[in-house]
């Protein structure tokens, strides 16, 4: 969780992560973070995300976004 | 047969009376008739091509979900294959389009929208978790594609919106049937007493071409979605809104967030963001960090993505050069922005009184009008040339209609979402009708001189 | 209360919605008079002998009055100007739902006239008529492109771009128009005579089209159910041209079904017209004169043919009549002082 907050804080560091969970909805997050932070995860999980997963509900939190990592992990490995 | 033809209203009295009646039970079964009926008064040959869109749509949904279930494959096969059969259906679909698009044969009318609509469904299906989302019902999916309000000019929608009211159930409502009224003599109103009354003219001098045409696009755009949300709202059901006051935006992209939000959010969902995610896209990202650092490789990839995107907006618009260059155009100057960004926000945190002062924003806004409506002249450029004139009396009647719906649009904007009473929206929705019927701009038009006795 | 005001409104609506399309109708009251003349035969006493059907070549060339003065015989013109054929049989079923005329006279000239010619006609002949579905299917078979049928149940749908060209006769004949036609003849005092007769012996005219016999076939059947004698003419104007192919094709038509037909051309003589002094055009329409000459000529030749009740005696009749006559002798002597005054008449509608 510390690793993944702290690629978030390297996309965007103005946001509160703890408890933002609105990145999307609220539009904090633009096509351009979620693009950075797709391919950031990507090389550091080595995982593949794909389309299917840009839903807001997988990107509005930290929280959100760990379950994905985590379960992207167990899927494709 | 048109919205705004008699034809048309009769076609939805009939219907509306069939739906809330006989037909309680069978309302689904029942729009889907009435949609191939209206479709079938742009050609019968058309019913051909549509179907032949729900047919391919429907067997390749139900492979890959046969495929899940493969015994014998691995995951990494099983996914493999999916995609091999949603390729293929994209590529009868799409490229049937292109060819209508590009090849000098009879354009089928709506076949862009249904055709995107479609695809963004197969899309859907490929990407679902499960198999529960794919449709089992041929003619459920044939009413998703076909749904007469949206099948001429979007909104485009999403199955897993419009599933929710689309099929049934719905009791009548005079609350609902009260708003979809309104709606559909809102959209009359800008269709007929604006846009109708302005087209013929806009060519005729420079800033009726910039001003007018925005306009008229307007107009004809949102009245028309206006008119097709009314519809739907009549029959129960909720299209997606496709527009949120457009010329209140601030910037080009904020503009594109809100003019035809729902082919924006196709176009982002199904290309920009797939193609910006994609493995060659990451690779290139790598690759550029080692050696042009940070910045290029957040960037490079984003812009080509907005590019292509770009590109193909263009292209899905029309085939000529002038709208893949006005699509490209949209895309360059959202980059520029983008690239400028930084250079905004220091001068924003520079001068906070200014820029958050109201002046300002109007500013902001005007600018942007101005802005689009240069883009649009790329567009206009197909237009052929015009000589009819715009009479004192028909500018009067276009500047009242103008005032009044910028009137409406700040107040909505001022009060948010509160709805006017019942005999309020009643009162307009008859008051709007009266004037469609008088200043609409329909018919044989009326000359004198056509009734002058000439002793016969 | 509050179900009530939700009533209220879609009222108030239709009222507004009626009284705009009243509003916007043209009133041919400053010109264009004939198309006021159609809706006029509704306020009449249905007791007519005899229905004259066609265009001007029977609305200005027959005085009713004259042949009610000389023979007793009621009768009125539901013409329009250039009445085409099915127009005329539309306006006959039209006036079969009011009264059973013992004679029609139907001007045949529009026989040439083998499809629909122009919007601005159509509106001319039918907007006056009431709704019905004589008037529907009237308009369905008249329609020029572009038009449609719905535009003559709400003809708002046709009009409403004449608010750009409302004016005061539009709000001073809002609720009523003055009256044009006597007994549907529109009167013309002026005198100008004869300097060309057309020759038509050099051009030859055509064969008339399928659906103008058509409906004169209509015409005629409806005639033949209703027990009605159909009496065919052509008025004796000079201009345009009756060629002899569509002599040869009426008379032939006429003999074919045992109709009475006239060419009243073959009978100027005696008639008595004077081209010199009984034509307001040079001998296109008739004046006053002409069209009591015409009226005299004709009553006598429809008693020869039939019996028709003479309604002098009727005291009723008499007293509605006497007016007609007045308001007739009035407006004759207005505009024969208008025209030594002016040259020309200016008043017709009274």
């Amino acid at each position: 969780m510390e690793k993944l907050i702290e690629i978030l804080n390297n996309i965007r560091d103005d946001v509160d992560y703890e408890t933002c969970d609105t990145l999307i909805d609220d539009g904090i997050y633009v096509s351009f973070d979620i693009i950075s932070l797709v391919a950031a995860l990507c090389e550091e999980y080595d995982i593949d995300i794909g389309a299917e997963e840009l839903i807001p509900e997988n990107f509005n939190s930290a929280k959100a976004l760990y379950e994905m990592v985590q379960r992207l992990i167990e899927e494709q490995n | 047969m048109s919205f705004t033809s008699s034809y048309f209203l009769l076609f939805l009295a009939v219907l509306a009376v069939l739906y809330y009646l006989p037909f309680r039970r069978l309302q689904w079964q029942l729009l889907l008739a009435a949609s191939f009926f209206y479709y079938a008064f742009s050609g019968l040959i058309n019913l051909a091509y549509i179907s032949a869109t729900i047919v391919t749509t429907f067997i390749a949904t139900l492979l890959m979900d046969k495929l899940r279930t493969a015994e014998g494959l691995s995951k990494k096969q099983i996914k493999s294959r999916r995609r091999a059969v949603m390729l293929v259906c994209l590529v009868i679909n799409i490229g049937g389009l292109a060819v209508f698009k590009y090849a000098p044969l009879r354009f089928p009318l709506g076949i862009s929208f249904y055709t995107l609509q479609t695809m963004g469904y197969l899309i859907d299906c490929y990407r679902a978790k499960n198999a529960e989302f794919t449709e089992r019902n041929p003619f459920r999916l044939a009413l998703f594609t076909s749904f007469f309000p949206q099948l001429i000019m979007g909104p485009i929608s999403r199955f897993s919106d419009l599933k929710k009211t689309l099929y049934g159930g719905h009791k009548f409502n005079a609350d609902s049937f009260l708003d979809g009224f309104l709606r559909i003599a809102f959209g009359m109103f800008k269709k007929l007493v604006i846009a109708d009354r302005l087209s013929p003219v806009m060519k005729t001098n420079p800033a009726l071409a910039v001003f007018g045409y925005a306009i008229v696009l307007y107009c004809d755009f949102t009245g028309g979605i206006d008119i097709a949300l009314g519809v739907a709202k009549i029959f129960g059901i909720e299209l997606a809104e496709n527009f949120n006051a457009p010329f209140f935006s601030n910037s080009i992209a904020d503009y594109w967030r809100r003019w035809h939000i729902t082919m924006g959010a196709w176009f982002r969902d199904y290309i920009f963001y797939p193609l910006s995610i994609s493995k060659p896209m990451r690779k290139l990202t790598m690759k550029l960090k080692e050696k042009a650092g940070d910045g290029a490789a957040k960037r490079i990839p984003v812009y080509i993505a907005t590019i292509v995107t770009w590109f193909l907006t263009g292209i899905w618009h029309g085939s000529q050069w002038n709208y893949i260059v006005w699509g490209l155009a949209n895309g360059v100057v959202i980059m520029l922005s983008q690239e400028c960004e930084p250079l905004y926000k220091r001068f924003r945190a520079k001068n906070e009184r200014l820029t958050s002062s109201k002046p300002y924003a109007a500013f902001t806004i005007v600018r942007t009008f101005l802005l689009m409506s240069l883009l649009r002249g790329f567009d206009l450029f197909s237009y052929p040339a015009q000589t009819a004139k715009l009479t004192v009396a028909s500018s009067a009647i276009v500047a009242a209609a103008v005032l009044l719906l910028v009137v409406l649009g700040l107040w909505r904007h001022r009060s948010k979402d509160a709805r006017p009473s019942r005999d309020l929206r009643l009162a307009g929705a008859f008051a709007l009708i009266a004037a469609v019927l008088v200043f609409g701009a329909y018919g044989l038009g009326y000359d004198a001189s056509g009734f002058i006795y000439t002793q016969f | 209360m509050k179900k009530i005001k939700f009533i209220i409104i879609p009222v108030v609506f239709l009222l507004v919605f009626f009284g705009l399309q009243r509003l916007l109708m043209p009133k041919y009251m400053d010109g264009v008079y004939d198309g006021a003349m159609p809706k006029e035969y509704y306020a009449e006493p249905k007791d007519h002998s005899v229905i004259f059907l066609g265009d001007c070549e029977v609305y200005e060339n027959f005085s009713p009055i004259e042949l009610w003065r000389e023979y007793g015989i009621s009768s009125y013109i539901r013409g329009g100007a250039q009445q085409l054929v099915w127009h005329s049989y539309y306006l006959l079923e039209d006036t079969l739902r009011y009264e059973k005329p013992d004679v029609v006279v139907l001007s045949i000239f529009a026989m040439q006239y083998g499809e629909p010619k122009n919007e601005a006609y159509n509106r001319l002949n039918l907007d006056g008529l009431r709704l019905s579905l004589s008037k529907i299917n009237a308009a369905r078979v008249s329609a020029t492109s572009g038009e449609s049928a719905l535009s003559y149940v709400f003809p708002i749908l046709r009009f409403h771009d004449r608010w750009q060209e409302l004016n005061l006769t539009d709000l001073q004949y809002y609720f009523g128009t003055k009256k044009v036609g006597h007994n549907g003849y529109l009167m013309k005092n002026e005198v100008k005579p004869v300097d060309y007769i057309p020759d038509t012996s050099n051009k030859s005219g055509s064969s008339f089209s399928p659906l103008a016999w058509e409906y004169l076939d209509k015409t005629r059947e409806l005639c033949e159910k209703n027990g009605i004698t159909l009496v065919l003419i052509k008025a004796p104007t000079l201009w345009p041209a009756w060629y002899p192919e569509f002599e040869t094709q009426m008379e032939d038509y006429a003999e074919k079904y045992g109709l009475t037909y006239f060419n009243m051309l073959e009978s100027v003589e005696e008639i008595g017209l004077d081209w010199n002094t009984d034509t307001y055009d040079a001998g296109q329409h008739m004046n006053l004169p002409g069209a009591e000459k015409c009226a005299r000529w004709l009553g006598g030749r429809l008693l020869e043919l039939t019996a028709l009740p003479d309604l002098r005696d009727n005291a009723v009749a008499a007293a509605v009549w006497e007016k007609k006559i007045a308001d007739y002798e009035r407006m004759k002597e207005i505009q024969l002082a208008e025209i030594i005054a002016y040259g020309k008449s200016k008043t017709i509608i009274y």
